[in-house]
């Protein structure tokens, strides 16, 4: 298995984020707004390689995405509902697809374990997040989206 | 005539993904039952006659894997056609899906067009099982 890199991950998230919901990220127009409070997706693998991947955004692009997936009309009830787990479903096929795109064959792909979802709760903690190493902020449809790997320890 | 598909997944915007998906790949189906993980497709399946399940792998109560264990030890269920769509890359569960019984895998994201190529043969398979 071949390490990550930041342009296979944005490869991996483009394809899953205009397959899923017809989006298309794109890097931003001078500087990101932090938001008030963000939602943080992370998933790790295990096996031939191990590491780890995160996303954050605010639950409004995971309402977004929630409707462009179900072709939900705004203003919806079943639309905010559904903004965790679609934000849950793009970090796991985008991890899904990266680790793919470093596979030469499946039989050297690593398991992959369930998304687990945490809060950014202010401004700070979304900076915090963004100013790691590796760290890789977007823009789709006007949201903030910032996504980053980290390889670790068996 | 359509197909009835029971779509597994505990993620509720995956089901709504694969069966707007499969509409938009224009394929014949009657009905779409859904289940949020395996014991509740063994349930759905006591009370409806499901031609193909599309299940997702990783899922809590019962995997995907189970899930095909549990059908297909069942004669009765047999001739289900089961197929697994999931994001899981790894080799090893592939084997290990194959050895299960699942006739098809799919990695998403997926696209109608993929989507129309893992169903079709298995809908034209389902069909061939009822004849005989």
């Amino acid at each position: 298995m071949r390490p990550p890199s930041p342009e296979l991950l944005l490869e991996a998230l483009a394809e899953t984020l205009q397959t899923m919901a017809f989006i298309c990220p794109e890097p931003p127009v001078g500087d990101i707004a932090p938001p008030p409070a963000a939602e943080c997706l992370s998933i790790r693998w295990s096996g031939p390689g191990a590491g780890k991947l995160q996303l954050a955004t605010t639950r409004t692009f995971g309402e977004l995405l929630a409707a462009n997936i179900l072709a939900l009309e705004p203003g919806t009830p079943e639309i905010a509902a559904r903004s965790l787990d679609a934000l849950q479903e793009l970090c796991n096929i985008t991890t899904g697809s990266l680790l793919a795109r470093l596979c030469d064959s499946p039989d050297d792909a690593p398991q992959v374990g369930l998304p687990a979802a945490s809060v950014l709760p202010d401004a700070a903690a979304w900076q915090h997040f963004v100013s790691q190493s590796g760290t890789i902020v977007l823009e789709a449809e006007g949201y903030p989206l910032a996504v980053r790997y980290e390889e670790t320890a068996q | 005539m359509g197909y009835c598909i029971l779509l597994v997944d505990d993620s509720a915007t995956t089901r709504g993904l694969i069966k707007r998906t499969i509409q938009m790949a224009g394929l014949p189906v009657s009905e779409f039952l859904e289940a949020g993980h395996g014991k509740e497709a063994l349930e759905q399946l006591r009370f409806h006659n499901v031609d193909l399940i599309l299940a997702d792998l990783h899922m809590p109560e019962m995997n995907g894997i189970e899930l095909a264990h549990a059908v297909l030890a069942n004669p009765a269920m047999a001739p289900i056609q089961i197929a697994i769509i999931s994001a899981e890359p790894s080799g090893s569960r592939l084997m290990e899906l194959r050895r299960a019984g699942v006739k098809g895998y799919l990695r998403k994201p997926c696209t109608p067009e993929s989507l129309r190529n893992l169903v079709v043969p298995l809908m034209e398979n389902r069909h061939a099982t009822a004849l005989a």
